[in-house]
């Protein structure tokens, strides 16, 4: 009778135990259980999870992964002998969620990454050579080259690749801009702000013209991405902070367009910012391509119709997402195979380009199909086409594993105090500075 | 089912050994099984993770590390020249003063109204869990409440100002560093002064009737039977109430986190989120984050036995326990 308590308090100790750990040790056993955790802004969503053995464990940020996989990968290739696990985590906690397990047993399999992170994981060294594997090698010829220069590491080690480039643009508005500029064609248009003092002259011309009731852009999240692009240097080079000479003019030209109201300075991204889509408040955006898909489009169906793109002052890419496998995988020949076909595979490509509008990683896809677009949101302007040409100007060896924190420290402390006038320049820098060298204590700032 | 199998035991017990005694020595030890289930959890969870910690503060771990080498005190060295951290610390004071002392003395009118027998105020129960209210509401509601409240150019509260004449263009209060501070403070001091409230009302109570009696008896005022029995009685609940808050003041994190993340200008970055942020972004200097952490903990330490010793020396009276 005495095993019977015995059992009784362990089995209410194994179960309080069991309760607490979650699902953080379990993950090799095979842990399916479904935990739903919070983001920071108290989203739920399901914690991600690792399959165990025979099991492909697959942890993206993006829908688009799925869809992918479901209905392009599983279709084409139905008889697998394993299965694929999708984990969907929101692109804020990817990191959070991927870190502590990165480098361990309980990896997942293969890892999506996005431009702002992708080298953090590429130069963690915990990614296996994409080109030991036959298929990838040689189908990433046909990559474009600063895609596979992102997946790089500093070794030359290539180890993460992706099926898309993502250029950006400026998309404006033609019938403000016949009304009150006068100009009647992308290709007036892109005269006219072909560099950043023409775009400043454009924008001054702007309001003049509407008494300041229309904007030139949104908010200095339409500037500082293309100017980011046009750096000469990444963030960081050989371990020392690299503040480039193009930063100094962002600052300049993000103050004196707040200063001239020649902005709406709306925060990036906010209420503000996507309302005036649908407004005649403001001229243009700086979006790439996907964010005409994800971010313009479904906010602007009033004004569909009305938009063009042009270059811009500089040509600029935002954002992509890249695939790796990790070295902890068991099953790295499956997970080159899906790496393989989705970003190498020619018929993979052209369907996606065709069905989706997304512009393909591979060259000659993109040179085969970009003749044939016209989007009716942009009056019949073919944006394939235009995106195309902006392609070969991406310099991919300016992403460096610190942007994501230092590009942000730097729109927090220096870009948006600044231009609002709130702090000098000197002042904004050593802010600027001084987070840096606390976020990345190893690194030479000044 | 357990009770009949207990019957059982005991009755099988019984004919087994006539010795009761025996029997009743027996069943001590199940005290320490029943316990155990708490030591375990608080080895694993706290423990373990203190001293790791404290071990982390003398390492190098960073990054992907994952191995971690000695290096001395080099860590709290660093720490010690860090502007970002001493500011951390600075903000973090300047958020606790700026809400703790309004808290306390709100709390403390409160709670003399509420137990003072003259005023005799009606509906007391529905007033103290209306002021505890917000105490029960989670952090990122709440912060997100207050973020749309505060919010640029098209927030409620600026709408309201300015159709009240009261400004002509809409205030942009998250850019503003008072602005930030204040409206961190004010959400703890708002959050926490039901539940100050219902602490010192509490101490109050525990009061002996009859001191209150002979005071009005001997022609005492309210305010001399206040400051001259309720204040000195007070004064072990108000210490109470002083190091928990501290405590909770010094490891503010959520509210400012959720509201600007720190910003601006880095004016609402607590020792927290200084914490945080060096263990989960950037090089995720895990050693500093550590080494932080043990700051913080001696700064705790430090400060809560200041003010229990400045307490003591006025005598410390039974009531402590009495209240608690």
């Amino acid at each position: 009778m005495l095993n019977k308590k015995w059992f009784l308090g362990l089995a209410t100790m194994s179960a309080l135990t069991l309760a607490a750990c979650g699902n953080g040790d379990t993950a090799d056993e095979g842990a399916t259980d479904e935990e739903v955790v919070e983001t920071e802004d108290g989203e739920a969503f399901e914690a991600p999870t690792t399959g165990g053995e025979g099991v492909l464990d697959v942890w993206t940020f993006t829908d688009e992964a799925a869809t992918m996989i479901n209905d392009y990968y599983l279709e084409e290739f139905p008889d697998l002998d394993y299965e694929i696990n999708i984990s969907e985590v929101p692109t804020e906690e990817f990191e959070t969620q991927l870190d502590p397990v990165f480098g361990t047993d309980s990896a997942p399999d293969v890892i999506f990454a996005e431009q702002a992170f992708v080298k953090k994981y590429v130069e963690s060294g915990m990614l296996v050579d994409l080109s030991q594997f036959e298929g990838i090698a040689s189908g990433a010829e046909n990559t474009f080259d600063y895609v596979k220069e992102i997946g790089t590491q500093e070794d030359g080690t290539f180890v993460a690749n992706s099926w898309q480039t993502t250029p950006g643009a400026f998309f404006y508005r033609q019938d403000l801009a016949s009304e009150h500029l006068g100009i009647e064609s992308p290709e007036d248009m892109q005269a006219a702000i072909s560099d950043w003092d023409g775009f400043l002259n454009t924008a001054r011309d702007l309001k003049e013209a509407t008494d300041g009731s229309v904007y030139m852009v949104s908010s200095r999240g339409d500037l500082n991405h293309p100017y980011y692009m046009s750096r000469e240097q990444g963030w960081v080079v050989d371990d020392t902070l690299v503040i480039d000479d193009q930063l100094y003019e962002l600052l300049d030209t993000a103050k004196t367009m707040v200063d001239e109201g020649l902005m709406m300075d709306a925060d990036p991204q906010g209420e503000e910012y996507f309302a005036a889509m649908n407004g005649d408040e403001v001229m243009g955006y700086s979006l790439p391509t996907w964010g005409m898909h994800f971010w313009l489009k479904p906010n602007a169906d009033e004004t569909a119709g009305n938009w063009r793109m042009v270059t811009g002052p500089t040509s600029y890419f935002r954002g992509g997402t890249w695939m790796g496998i990790t070295q902890t995988s068991d099953m790295q020949e499956e997970a080159a195979q899906l790496v393989e076909w989705l970003t190498t595979s020619e018929d993979f490509m052209r369907t996606w380009a065709e069905e989706t509008g997304d512009v393909v990683s591979h060259e000659g896809v993109v040179e085969e199909v970009r003749g044939d677009y016209e989007e009716e949101f942009l009056g019949g302007q073919n944006h394939y086409d235009a995106f195309a040409d902006a392609i070969p100007a991406i310099d991919g060896s300016i992403i460096t594993e610190y942007d994501q924190t230092i590009s942000g420290a730097f729109d927090d402390l220096a870009l948006t105090p600044y231009s609002k006038g709130e702090v000098t320049q000197e002042e904004a820098i050593e802010a600027f500075k001084l987070e840096v060298q606390n976020l990345y204590p190893n690194l030479q700032v000044d | 089912m357990a009770t009949s199998s207990d019957t059982t035991t005991e009755s099988k017990a019984i004919t087994k050994r006539p010795k009761n005694l025996a029997k009743r020595k027996d069943a001590n030890k199940w005290g320490y099984f029943f316990v155990a289930p708490f030591f375990i959890f608080f080895l694993i969870f706290n423990f373990y993770p203190m001293f790791y910690t404290i071990y982390l503060s003398f390492t190098d771990l960073a990054g992907w590390a994952t191995e971690a080498n000695f290096v001395g005190f080099q860590n709290f060295e660093r720490l010690y020249n860090n502007e970002l951290f001493r500011r951390s610390v600075f903000n973090t004071t300047i958020l606790w003063l700026v809400n703790f002392f309004p808290q306390i003395i709100l709390a403390f009118i409160l709670a003399y109204w509420f137990t003072n027998r003259r005023m005799n105020l009606k509906a007391t129960g529905f007033f103290k869990s209306m002021f505890y209210l917000p105490n029960i509401i989670t952090a990122a509601s709440v912060a997100l409440i207050f973020s749309s409240l505060f919010s640029y150019p098209r927030g409620p509260l600026n709408l309201i100002m300015m159709d009240w004449g009261l400004i002509s263009s809409p205030i942009d209060f998250f850019r503003s560093v008072i602005g930030t501070r204040l409206i961190v403070s004010f959400i703890q001091f708002w959050m926490w002064y039901g539940q100050t409230t219902i602490v010192l009302q509490a101490g109050i109570l525990g009061i002996d009737e009859n001191l209150f009696d002979a005071a009005r008896v001997d022609g005492a005022t309210d305010w001399q039977s206040f400051t001259k029995i309720t204040m000195p009685l007070m004064k072990p609940i108000t210490l109470y109430v002083l190091v928990t808050s501290l405590i909770g003041g010094l490891q503010i994190f959520d509210i400012p986190y959720l509201l600007t993340g720190g910003g601006p200008a880095q004016s609402v970055e607590t020792m927290m989120i200084f914490i945080y942020k060096q263990a989960f972004q950037g090089g995720r200097n895990l050693n500093v984050a550590s080494t932080a952490s043990v700051f913080l903990l001696i700064m705790t330490s430090i400060l809560s036995l200041f003010i229990f010793n400045s307490f003591r020396d006025k005598k410390a009276r039974k009531s402590v326990k009495g209240v608690k």
